[in-house]
């Protein structure tokens, strides 16, 4: 067999490999999509729903039904619940995932309660993370690339940016627990700034939780800031070099400017993952239940992955429909930052 | 500009090197260059590729700093002081050796800009638009960019690019000028352009001009310095003496050889295999 001909055979291989790879992909995808619309977070019919909140009892839950059914079956599901409920007058349909489920507050009640409380935990997580987290991260990438010499000390700070990242978040759960609540817990419960602890004695705030979230996410938002770093053309830094330019201008005229998009996108991304985790912001102490909303960073918190893996945990199918349109909402604002990277990204591109 | 003194046959160089020898993880790439840049005066290296041209400019202006594992052995004299010793400031030789590359690299900014950035970092900022104007007229430029200043850089040909480098080079004021295979990638009539630029500034700064082109530095050059790769595959300066000796009398065989263009392509074949 010829060279040429061997190489033809492994790369058909090769082809193959990857081919199967992205079906994978293209299958994870499917089931995730498919999940979400077989959640319970469809229609409900409930007896009493608007009713009972002016007297104060309960409402009942009678029957619920999947998103791809509410979406698609909406008339039979109607038709069906008339015939199944006699006493269709009282009966209410209703999605779990409505704009009152995103707006309202904690309550009891399954059918009354919201989301806000978790929602705003989770983008007051976001903002802290991002403001701990992007200048020390880029800070740390700019330094390896731009002025760090390539001795061993450097090539162990590297390695050890890329060992972080595979880091389990339950260990940065515990990490942020001892420093941040428990060493910090002074600072991070507000106690030095006269912030009065109501409810939370220790530093169990979000502030912890936030810089927990920021540690998580550092050493992804290192590395794809040293790859944005990376990217810039050898020969512009060169060309400001010639000209006198010293590192700094040169990183701060040159090098940021044009690795600026990709290092935003890069810091969205690696906050995305962050924000839907639930191990280390759970150790770190988000409660299970806040009846007012979070005020300030030294407030007790919960936050979306939490609040939904509390609901999922729970008896009551009820719960589970809410555990779903949690999971929603978590999804989407997700989805909203991911399209935003991708939009900074997409439009650097075509400036350039 | 302290530098006139030079009488007319006693040259006193701006630039010179002795026995320079750059070295790569510690294998020399171009060894013992001993060679002299005056003001006023166009020297041209020639050479295969790979005979240690570019990395002689690189460390004329001490641009290898920024390769890790370059090192630059020897001595480099700017006016007469070694640009390498400890209490030399890297930042402002390259200020003062400036330097032009193959590939045009405009910055991704305004043309402008492009020349102001270097200038602003050196000059006072009053006299911004008087040196981007001075820059971009030296350069040629400023007939065909002045209405258009604000607009990027990247918008204009290659040849107009590789002229607003070296207006950007002219506008931080260097004593002398590194020209890299500047006409290289530009087509005959740009390339056409950027020579005569060459020869209007020639009698303000020392110009170091690396090209493969023999009859462009028969046309540019005062000097030419000739470079070769010996058999340890390290560049050496063959030969270095005014352009018409080295044309039309040259010292060494290897010389008249690359001259005439009998051997050149056969030599950098046998520098690249070794």
């Amino acid at each position: 067999m010829t060279p040429a001909r061997r190489r033809t055979r492994s790369s058909a291989a090769l082809r193959v490999l990857f081919a199967f790879a992205a079906l994978i992909a293209l299958t994870s995808v499917t089931a995730v999509v498919t999940h979400v619309v077989n959640t319970s977070a469809g229609l409900i019919a409930i007896r009493g729903g608007t009713e009972s909140a002016a007297t104060g009892d309960a409402a009942q839950v009678l029957a619920s039904w999947t998103l791809l059914e509410s979406m698609v079956y909406r008339s039979v599901i109607e038709r069906d619940a008339v015939e199944r409920f006699p006493d269709g007058t009282r009966i209410e349909f209703r999605s779990w995932l409505n704009p009152a489920f995103i707006t309202g507050g904690y309550s009891a009640d399954p059918t009354r309660t919201g989301v806000r409380g978790a929602l705003i935990g989770s983008l007051w997580l976001i903002v802290i993370a991002t403001i701990a987290a992007v200048p020390a991260g880029v800070g740390a990438a700019i330094y390896l690339q731009e002025f760090s010499a390539p001795h061993r000390l450097h090539r162990a700070m590297r390695e050890s940016v890329h060992l972080l990242a595979g880091v389990p978040s339950v260990v940065f759960g515990l990490i942020g627990l001892v420093i941040f609540a428990r060493l910090l817990g002074p600072l991070t419960s507000g106690a030095i700034f006269g912030v009065r602890a109501t409810r939370v004695p220790t530093g169990r705030t979000i502030v912890s939780a936030g810089l927990t979230v920021a540690l998580m996410t550092l050493p992804r938002i290192v590395i794809a800031a040293e790859q944005a770093i990376g990217a810039v053309a050898p020969r512009l830094r060169l060309a400001a070099f010639s000209v006198g330019a010293t590192r700094w201008q040169v990183v701060r005229d040159h090098v940021l400017p044009q690795a600026g998009p990709e290092i935003c996108a890069g810091a969205i991304f690696a906050l995305t993952r962050a924000v839907g985790d639930a191990a280390a912001v759970i150790i770190v102490g988000a409660s299970t239940v806040v009846l007012t909303d979070p005020s300030t960073p030294f407030a007790a918190f919960t936050a979306l992955p939490v609040i939904a893996y509390q609901w999922a945990m729970r008896p009551d199918p009820s719960y589970r429909g809410l555990a779903s349109a949690a999971l929603l909402v978590l999804l989407l604002v997700v989805v909203v930052l991911n399209v935003a990277a991708g939009v900074v990204r997409l439009r650097a591109r075509r400036t350039r | 500009m302290t530098q006139d003194v030079g009488v007319a046959n006693e040259r006193v160089d701006t630039l010179s090197t002795e026995e320079l020898t750059v070295t790569y993880d510690d294998i020399p790439v171009v060894s013992d260059v001993t060679v002299g840049f005056a003001r006023g005066e166009v020297t041209a290296l020639i050479g295969p590729a790979g005979s240690g041209k570019t990395s002689v400019l690189r460390a004329l202006n001490r641009l290898h700093d920024l390769t890790p594992i370059a090192r630059v052995h020897g001595s480099v004299r700017l006016h007469g002081k070694d640009i390498y010793d400890a209490d030399v400031d890297a930042f402002e030789i390259r200020r003062r050796v400036g330097m032009v590359f193959e590939t045009p690299t405009p910055f991704p900014m305004s043309i402008y800009d492009n020349v102001a950035w270097g200038a602003r970092m050196h000059g006072r900022p009053s006299e911004l638009d008087a040196v981007v104007e001075h820059g971009l007229r030296r350069a040629g430029l400023w007939d065909e960019v002045k209405d258009k200043l604000r607009q990027s850089a990247l918008r204009l040909s290659a040849g107009q690019q590789q002229r607003l480098c070296i207006a950007r080079t002219i506008a931080i004021d260097p004593d002398v000028i590194l020209m890299d295979e500047v006409t290289a990638p530009l087509d005959p009539i740009s390339t056409g352009k950027v020579e005569d630029l060459i020869l209007t500034l020639r009698p303000d700064y020392a110009i170091v001009l690396a090209t493969h082109n023999v009859q462009q530095a028969g046309r540019l050059s005062d000097r030419v310095a000739f470079f070769l790769v010996d058999e340890s595959r390290a560049g050496r300066l063959v030969e270095w003496a005014d352009t018409d000796s080295v044309f039309f009398a040259p010292r060494d065989a290897r010389t008249e050889a690359y001259i005439s263009g009998r051997a050149g392509s056969d030599m950098s074949a046998r520098g690249r295999t070794g």
